[in-house]
């Protein structure tokens, strides 16, 4: 599709960018991805509150979707989503790594360092919670 | 060209930065918890049962937490979703997803204290 | 030297003839230590006077050599022929852009962008040339310096799909120049920007797809420089709602 400026002058050709525009580049396609993993994280939020809700309904309706998730339709849902979870985490804590300054006197910690920190606190929260539930 | 200054966009990046951290930090370990963990059998399915949830979820504490951990990812969604509808070329209906994606994350905030402190 | 040859497909729009851009091929001498501008000037001279584009400084500076190469955009001054021999190399207008001739582009739009976002020093009050310059410290300096290395390439909006998308977006030079001038200690133009840089056509159309960033030849960080702008406005309007009574 293009359309020409033909309003005064020489005509000016304007090409428009197609729609698939994503998956023309490396760079741009794991852009859309990184945007595609909060689909996936939203999903979970709202299965989750799902899942609160049906707690409020008694044990039976509770154990029967507790058992439901083991069907290969929910588990497979669940790897993508994990997959895609883990993504936001990373690209995440490499975006604010090139967004906030963290400096000590005129030391600039290097963004690598910064990626690494958050990662090294998210795994250690990751722990202290999957402790908690698994604590009887 | 008229520029002028966006009253309501701080406001919802503000949210959707908020909501980004919560779901870097929270998400995949539930995920993991929930959705594998447990139906795979690599942890006592008790231990997020019934009983033991609806014990964990009384308190108040645990209540807090929940609802940040389901609301906030919802903002960050709604964002990166109305953006992205717009950049695969949905243009046209630029106001109404706006109205769409955080609409839906209203409504599901309101669904969250709902269940969170009447029904639970 | 050697008698090797390296084939250059140009894209080329002759507007009184031509209803659609389409490529040329030239086959030309290789020279290792040619760049790609060398490359068009040697076609300009010797084989086809037709070909038009821009260029000035051949060092990277003026930055009015920006071309996509191979789909990437480039200083088609800074861009080595021996990165892509033996294959050939693929000169086309940047992208995003309208097309005026052949790789010409039209900078009307970024000019009204740049204009826009005031990117000089605005004082409050200018005080008289005889009382001497306005100084700044070396710390002061190292807050901004790296957005004041853009050299207006325009390489930034090529490879950013938003303005591809949506014209109206002010962009990554124009926003990093106005991050430039926030940051300067002698500039009082925060104000008088704010309206510009965060309005609708501004730093909230940007989604940090961070091409921008990538395709810098002087690594000013465009998208660093618009992030950061969102976080600072973003933390004064919640104070400005949370502490109404703290001033703007």
């Amino acid at each position: 599709m293009e359309r020409h400026d033909q309003s005064q002058g020489p005509k000016i050709h304007r090409p428009e960018m197609s729609p698939t525009w994503w998956l023309k580049k490396r760079s741009y396609f794991l852009f859309m991805m990184r945007e595609l993993s909060s689909v996936f994280v939203a999903a979970f939020a709202l299965l989750l509150l799902y899942e609160l809700f049906l707690l409020s309904k008694g044990p039976e309706v509770y154990g029967l979707f507790q058992e439901s998730l083991r069907r290969p339709g929910f588990i497979l849902f669940y790897v993508v989503a994990f997959v895609f979870s883990v993504y936001h985490t990373v690209t995440w804590f490499q975006a604010a790594a090139k967004i906030q300054v963290v400096k000590l006197g005129s030391w600039t910690m290097p963004g690598w360092m910064m990626t690494a920190g958050a990662l090294v606190a998210w795994a250690i929260l990751s722990g202290a919670i999957a402790g908690y539930f698994l604590a009887a | 060209m008229n520029y002028k200054k966006d009253t309501t966009e701080p406001f919802w990046w503000g949210m959707f930065s908020a909501g980004g951290v919560v779901a870097a930090l929270f998400i995949p370990i539930h995920i993991f918890i929930d959705g594998l963990a447990v139906p795979l059998g690599l942890m006592d399915g008790r231990q997020v049962g019934f009983e033991r949830m609806h014990a964990l979820v009384a308190h108040p504490a645990l209540k807090v937490y929940l609802f940040v951990l389901i609301v906030m990812p919802l903002y960050h969604a709604a964002h990166r979703i109305r953006f992205s509808l717009y950049e695969l070329g949905m243009r046209e209906f630029r106001i109404s997803m706006g109205v769409l994606c955080y609409g839906g994350a209203l409504a599901a905030t309101a669904g969250a204290t709902y269940v969170l402190m009447k029904v639970l | 030297m050697t008698d090797n040859t390296i084939t250059l497909s140009v894209a080329r729009y002759r507007p009184e003839q031509d209803s659609e851009p389409h490529f040329q091929d030239y086959e030309i001498p290789y020279r290792e230590d040619w760049v790609v501008l060398d490359a068009l000037n040697y076609i300009k001279d010797y084989v086809d006077d037709s070909v038009t584009y821009r260029w000035s400084c051949r060092m990277g500076v003026c930055g009015s050599c920006g071309t996509m190469v191979n789909g990437e955009p480039k200083l088609t001054c800074a861009t080595f022929l021996r990165e892509y021999y033996p294959n050939p190399v693929r000169v086309e207008p940047l992208n995003n852009f309208g097309v005026v001739r052949d790789l010409v582009v039209d900078l009307d739009d970024f000019m009204a962008k740049l204009t826009a976002v005031k990117p000089y020093i605005v004082r409050d009050d200018e005080k008289p040339v005889e009382e001497g310059e306005y100084r700044q410290t070396p710390e002061e300096l190292a807050e901004y310096k790296q957005f004041s290395l853009c050299i207006n390439c325009m390489l930034c909006y090529s490879a950013c799909p938003v303005y591809g998308l949506e014209g109206g977006f002010i962009g990554p030079a124009a926003l990093a120049l106005a991050h430039r001038y926030n940051l300067d200690s002698r500039d009082k133009g925060n104000d008088e920007r704010a309206h510009v840089i965060a309005s609708s056509e501004g730093i909230w159309e940007c989604t940090f797809v961070g091409e921008c960033s990538v395709v810098c030849p002087k690594n000013v960080d465009p998208a660093a420089a618009i992030q950061r702008t969102k976080v600072a406005t973003t933390q004064s309007w919640f104070k400005s709602i949370l502490m109404p009574w703290a001033g703007r």
